[in-house]
C-alpha cells in the first residue's frame, strides 16, 4: 500500500532480522537506535520517574540492559519540561547512556481512569504536585518527549481497558489514529527520535484491523500494540482473546519493522507473543512485585515472605547468574532465600535485591529465547519453558497458552513435534 | 573456629595507641579485633578514630551488598541481635542456619581489597535502642523484635553469638541500663543531647552487680579469640562501679595466660554518653569549643556534677567505644578531643533519610568567603535550588554518586520519592564521612586536631535546620520509636487526589 503520509518515512533506527523461526512467527532481530543497538526479542524494564526502582543506573547496565522506559507524564510533572531542556534531557538526568523509551502517558488513563477525564483535546487530571486541573494533548505529550529526548517516543493513545466493550471501544481507536496524526505533526526531532504508533481496538478484531491498516499507512519508525494490559491482573478467560489480537495484528503489520506490545511481562505471556511475532516488551511487574517480596524464578513465583522461606538457605533461584544469586565464591551476593525473607517489606535492601533478581530474570528469558531462535530451536524452547514451569505436568498447562501456539504451529502437548 | 593462638606467641591487644595530642584527649591508635591473626597480615585493622556504621537487619540501609561492596567504604558495622531473633532465640532462622552472621547477611570483602573482612561489632540491642516495656534480669536481656517484646535469656545469647561470631567480630557485651522511657530516671535514648542523670540508690546497685555479672561471663567465652567490649557505666560514679570494674580487671588475669605472659580480657570500653571520666578535672574545652554549644556545655558540667572520679589506670589503654547518638560532625569532634576512639554513625543515615548531602571538609580552607559560617550539607530537597545544577553533590568528591550523577538527578529523585536518592546519598554521606575521619586522624598524628577543630567550628553551623519537607523514605525498623510508631500512621502523604473531588 502507498504510504500517504511521505514525511514520516524518516526513522532514527535501523531493524534487521537475523534469524526467523522456521515453525512460529517468532524472529530475533537487531533494533539500532540512537543510543545503541537493541537485540530483540527484549524486555524493557520500567524506571518510571527516570530511576529503576532502588537500583544505579550502573546496577542496571549491569544486567545487561540495553533499554529502558521512562514515563512522560511523570516526569512532565516532575522534574518538568523546563528542568528537562535545561539539563538537555533524560539522559543526562540520570546519567543512563544506553536508550530510553518513553510512554506517552496515554497508560495513565486506565491506571489512574479515576483522577482524569479524556476529550478529543486531550486527557484532564489533577496535578499531583498542586492539585490545578492540567491538561495533556497529543502536541504536549510530544513536546515532553522530545525534551525529554528519548530514543523511541511513543504517540498520545486513547486507552481504554482490555475488558471495555461497546462504542468506547471504536470511539477510542479513532480517536488514537486522529492523535497519532496530531503527534507526528508535533515530532519535532523524527531524525534521532522514534515515534511509535499505538494500535488500539479492544478485543474487537474489526477495529483492531482498521487500526493497523490506518496506522501502518503512517509508516512510523515502529509499532506497538496497546490497550492489552490494565494493570497486571488480566482475567484469565480474555487471555485467549488478547493472543488472538496479537497474532492478528502481527500478521496485518509490515514485517520490517519492530512491534511492541505494551505491558506485557508474564515470562508465558511474553514468550508466547514472542511466538507470534512480537520484538519488545515491557512491564512493571518484575519490579513491583519485587517490592512486595515475590522473586520469578523458572518454576514460577515464590512469594519469599512466606514462613515457609524463612528457614530456606538456599539462592532465590538455584543456578541462577543474577547478582545476588550467584555465590560469594563466584563474585556474586550469595543471597539466600532465608535473608530475603528477613528483608522483605522491612528493608528496602531487600526489595532492591528482588528488583535486580527479576530484573535479570526477564533479560535473561529473552535472551535465551533469542538464541533459541538463532539455533531455530524456538519450538523445544517454548516448550521445555513450560514443562519446567509446571512441573514437567502438561495439564497444569495454560489452555490460552496451548491454544495460541497452535495458531503458530507449536504444539505444548505434543513433544514430537 | 579457629584455636586459640600458640603458646608460643604473646597475644597481641587489640588496640595499640599510637600518637597522643597534648591538648586534648583525642589519640590515633589502630584496632584489630581478632585476637587469633591479630599481627599476622591477614588481620583486619581499622585505624582509629572512626565510625562504626548501624545496620538495619543486618543491612546498610539503603544499599545492596554489591553496591556496598563496590562503592561504600565502611570501617565497621554494627549488627545487632534484636533484628534476628523472634519467640525462641535458638529456633529463629539465623540461628539455625550453621552460618556466620557475616555469612548471613552477605557482608562481603570491599572489591578494592578482597581479603579485608569488615569487622562487625556485635550486639544485643541496637545502637539506639528502643525502650522496652519490661525491665532486665539477672538471667534475661529485654528486647524489641519484630514480634515485639521479648525476654533473651543470657545463656541463649551466649549461644546465639558463639555460633554467628566470626575472628573479625567484636563482642559488645550486653548492658543493663534503666528503662529508659523518659522520664524515668535515665536517658532517652532517641533524644541524644540529654546527658544521663544521676543513678542511685538500689538502682546502682543491682546495676553494678547484673552488669558485673553479664560482662564477665562475656569476657570469660570470647576474650581468648575476639575483642570484647565491656560497658563503663553511666550516670554512676567511678567509686559506685568500683567492684564492677574491679571483676572485669581480674578476667584479664585468668584468660589468655600464654609464656608467663598475662593479657587482659577486656579490649575496649562501651562509653555510652559523650561525657566520661576520662575527661581530667583540669579539662578545658578548646578555644571556640563545646561553649558555643549550649547542649554540651550542659553535658560536661553534669560530668563534673555526678563526680566520675578517675579510672584505674588498666582502662586507659582500651578501645572507647560511644554509641551514643552524634548530632554531626561537631560532635564527632568533641567525641574525639574526649578520647573516644569509635563514634557510632548513625547520624550519616539520619542525614541521608533527611534528603541532606554532606559537604563539609575538615583541614581544608578554613574561611568562607563571607566570613559567615555554613552549613555542613545542602538539603535537595530544594529542588528549586538544585533542579538544573548539574554539579556534583559536594565540589571535588570522588564517591560513585558525585562521579556519575548530580545534584538535579538527586532533587528530582527525591522530590519524586524515588528509593534511589537515598541510596545515592548513602554512598555519598559515608564517604564523605570517610573523608572527614581520614582527616582527623592525620591532623593528630601530625599536632594540628586542635587547630582543625578549631577551624571547623569558626566555619561551620553544627546542625542543618529544616529537614524532610517533603517526607522521607517509608519509615522502617531501624527509625522505629515504639512510642511514636504507634501515634504516626504514615510520613508520607500520597500525592494522587481524585479528579471528581474537586468543583
Amino acid at each position: 500500500m502507498q504510504s500517504v503520509f511521505p514525511q514520516v518515512t524518516k526513522s532514527a533506527l535501523t531493524y534487521e532480522v537475523i534469524a526467523q523461526c522456521s515453525t512460529s512467527k517468532a524472529r530475533a532481530s537487531t533494533m539500532t537506535l540512537p543510543h545503541g543497538p537493541v537485540e530483540t526479542p527484549m524486555f524493557m524494564p520500567v524506571a518510571t520517574q527516570a530511576s529503576l526502582k532502588g537500583l544505579t543506573p550502573e546496577q542496571l547496565e549491569d544486567l545487561g540492559c540495553k533499554i529502558c522506559l521512562n514515563n512522560t507524564y511523570h516526569l512532565g510533572l516532575k522534574p518538568g519540561k523546563d528542568v528537562l531542556d535545561t539539563i538537555g534531557g533524560a539522559h543526562k538526568l540520570q546519567s543512563w547512556s544506553r536508550n530510553i523509551l518513553t510512554d506517552s502517558g496515554g497508560f495513565q488513563m486506565v491506571s489512574l481512569l479515576k483522577l482524569a477525564t479524556i476529550t478529543e483535546e486531550g486527557v484532564r487530571f489533577l496535578s499531583p504536585h498542586d492539585g490545578t486541573p492540567m491538561l495533556l494533548t497529543p502536541e504536549h505529550s510530544i513536546e515532553l518527549q522530545n525534551s525529554i529526548g528519548s530514543d523511541i517516543i511513543m504517540q498520545l493513545d486513547d486507552v481504554v481497558h482490555t475488558l471495555t466493550t461497546g462504542p468506547r471501544v471504536e470511539e477510542a481507536m479513532h480517536r488514537s489514529i486522529r492523535w497519532l496524526d496530531r503527534c507526528i505533526a508535533a515530532n519535532k526531532n523524527p531524525e534521532r527520535q522514534n515515534l511509535f504508533a499505538i494500535i488500539q481496538g479492544g478485543l474487537d478484531l474489526d477495529l483492531r484491523r482498521t487500526c493497523c491498516i490506518e496506522m501502518a499507512n503512517r509508516n512510523t519508525p515502529g509499532i506497538a500494540i496497546g490497550g492489552l494490559s490494565g494493570g497486571e491482573a488480566k482475567e484469565q478467560f480474555c487471555e485467549v482473546h488478547v493472543f488472538i489480537i496479537v497474532s492478528y495484528c502481527t500478521d496485518l503489520l509490515p514485517r520490517n519493522k519492530p512491534i511492541y506490545v505494551m505491558g506485557v511481562g508474564y515470562a508465558e505471556d511474553m514468550l508466547v507473543s514472542v511466538a507470534l511475532g512480537v520484538d519488545l516488551f515491557d512491564c512493571v511487574y518484575p519490579t513491583r512485585t519485587a517490592r512486595f517480596g515475590n522473586a520469578i524464578t523458572a518454576k514460577g513465583v515464590l512469594n519469599l515472605r512466606n514462613k515457609c522461606f524463612a528457614t530456606d538457605y538456599s539462592p532465590v533461584e538455584e543456578d541462577c547468574t543474577c547478582p545476588i544469586c550467584t555465590p560469594k565464591s563466584n563474585g556474586g551476593m550469595g543471597i539466600t532465600r532465608s535473608l530475603i525473607h528477613h528483608l522483605a517489606a522491612k528493608e528496602t535492601s531487600g526489595a532492591h535485591m528482588l528488583t535486580l533478581h527479576n530484573v535479570h530474570y526477564q533479560l535473561n528469558l529473552m535472551r535465551a529465547a533469542r538464541e533459541a531462535i538463532i539455533r531455530d530451536e524456538f519450538p523445544s524452547f517454548i516448550k521445555n519453558f513450560f514443562a519446567t514451569l509446571h512441573g514437567g505436568n502438561k495439564e497444569k498447562f495454560p489452555q490460552w497458552a496451548v491454544n495460541a501456539l497452535r495458531t503458530v504451529n507449536i504444539d505444548l502437548l505434543d513433544d514430537s513435534r | 573456629m579457629a584455636s586459640a593462638p600458640p603458646s608460643s606467641v604473646v597475644p597481641l591487644p587489640a588496640f595499640r595507641i599510637l600518637h597522643s595530642q597534648g591538648h586534648t584527649l583525642a589519640r590515633l591508635g589502630s584496632f584489630s579485633p581478632s585476637a587469633v591473626s591479630r599481627g599476622k597480615s591477614n588481620a583486619s585493622v581499622i585505624p582509629t578514630p572512626n565510625f562504626i556504621l548501624p545496620t538495619s537487619r543486618g543491612t546498610i540501609p539503603h544499599i545492596t551488598p554489591d553496591n556496598a561492596r563496590k562503592h561504600v567504604a565502611v570501617p565497621a558495622v554494627f549488627v545487632c541481635l534484636e533484628d534476628f531473633v523472634d519467640r525462641n532465640a535458638l529456633k529463629s532462622p539465623i540461628a539455625q542456619s550453621n552460618r556466620t552472621i557475616r555469612d548471613y547477611i552477605s557482608l562481603l570483602p570491599p572489591l578494592s581489597n578482597p581479603a579485608h573482612q569488615i569487622p562487625i561489632f556485635l550486639s544485643s540491642r541496637r545502637s539506639c535502642p528502643v525502650p522496652t516495656s519490661q525491665p532486665n534480669s539477672d538471667n534475661t536481656i529485654s528486647i524489641v523484635t519484630n514480634d515485639g517484646f521479648r525476654q533473651l535469656p543470657i545463656s541463649d545469647y551466649f549461644t546465639l553469638v558463639s555460633q554467628l561470631k566470626d575472628e573479625e567480630t567484636v563482642i559488645v557485651a550486653p548492658v543493663d541500663l534503666p528503662l529508659l522511657i523518659p522520664p524515668s530516671n535515665g536517658r532517652d535514648m532517641t533524644s541524644p543531647s540529654k546527658p544521663w542523670k544521676h543513678i542511685g540508690g538500689n538502682r546502682a546497685r543491682k546495676m553494678v552487680t547484673r552488669n558485673e555479672l553479664w560482662s564477665v561471663s562475656t569476657l570469660k567465652n570470647f576474650a581468648t579469640q575476639n575483642a570484647v567490649i565491656v560497658p563503663l557505666l553511666p550516670g554512676i560514679s567511678v567509686a559506685e562501679q568500683g567492684p564492677y570494674l574491679d571483676s572485669i580487671l581480674n578476667v584479664k588475669e585468668s584468660t589468655r595466660v600464654s609464656d608467663g605472659h598475662i593479657r587482659r580480657g577486656i579490649d575496649g570500653l562501651n562509653v555510652l554518653e559523650l561525657t566520661s571520666p576520662f575527661i581530667p578535672e583540669s579539662y578545658e574545652p578548646v578555644e571556640n569549643g563545646p561553649a558555643s554549644d549550649p547542649a554540651r556545655d550542659v553535658s560536661l558540667t553534669s560530668a563534673r556534677t555526678v563526680d566520675f572520679g578517675k579510672l584505674p589506670s588498666g582502662f586507659n589503654d582500651v578501645v572507647r567505644l560511644n554509641l551514643g547518638y552524634q548530632n554531626g560532625p561537631h560532635d564527632v569532634i568533641a567525641a574525639v578531643e574526649r578520647g573516644h576512639d569509635f563514634v557510632c554513625g548513625d547520624w550519616i543515615t539520619t542525614t541521608t533519610d533527611a534528603g541532606i548531602a554532606f559537604t563539609f571538609e575538615i583541614g581544608g580552607n578554613s574561611m568562607t568567603e563571607n566570613g559567615k559560617k555554613v552549613d555542613i550539607g545542602i538539603s535537595l530537597w530544594e529542588v528549586e535550588l538544585y533542579a538544573a545544577d548539574l554539579s556534583a553533590l559536594s565540589e571535588g568528591c570522588e564517591c560513585y554518586t558525585c562521579k556519575n550523577h548530580h545534584r538535579a538527578y538527586v532533587a528530582h529523585l527525591l522530590a519524586a520519592k524515588e528509593m534511589l536518592s537515598w541510596t545515592l546519598l548513602q554512598i555519598h554521606n559515608i564517604h564523605m564521612v570517610n573523608r572527614f575521619m581520614s582527616a582527623i586522624r592525620d591532623a593528630i598524628k601530625h599536632d594540628k586536631f586542635v587547630e582543625i577543630a578549631a577551624d571547623f567550628r569558626k566555619k561551620y553551623i553544627p546542625q542543618m535546620e529544616g529537614v524532610t519537607p517533603g517526607g522521607g523514605p517509608r519509615v522502617r525498623g531501624y527509625q522505629v520509636k515504639l512510642a511514636g510508631s504507634m501515634t504516626n500512621k504514615k510520613l508520607n502523604e500520597s500525592p494522587f487526589q481524585n479528579f471528581s473531588n474537586v468543583d
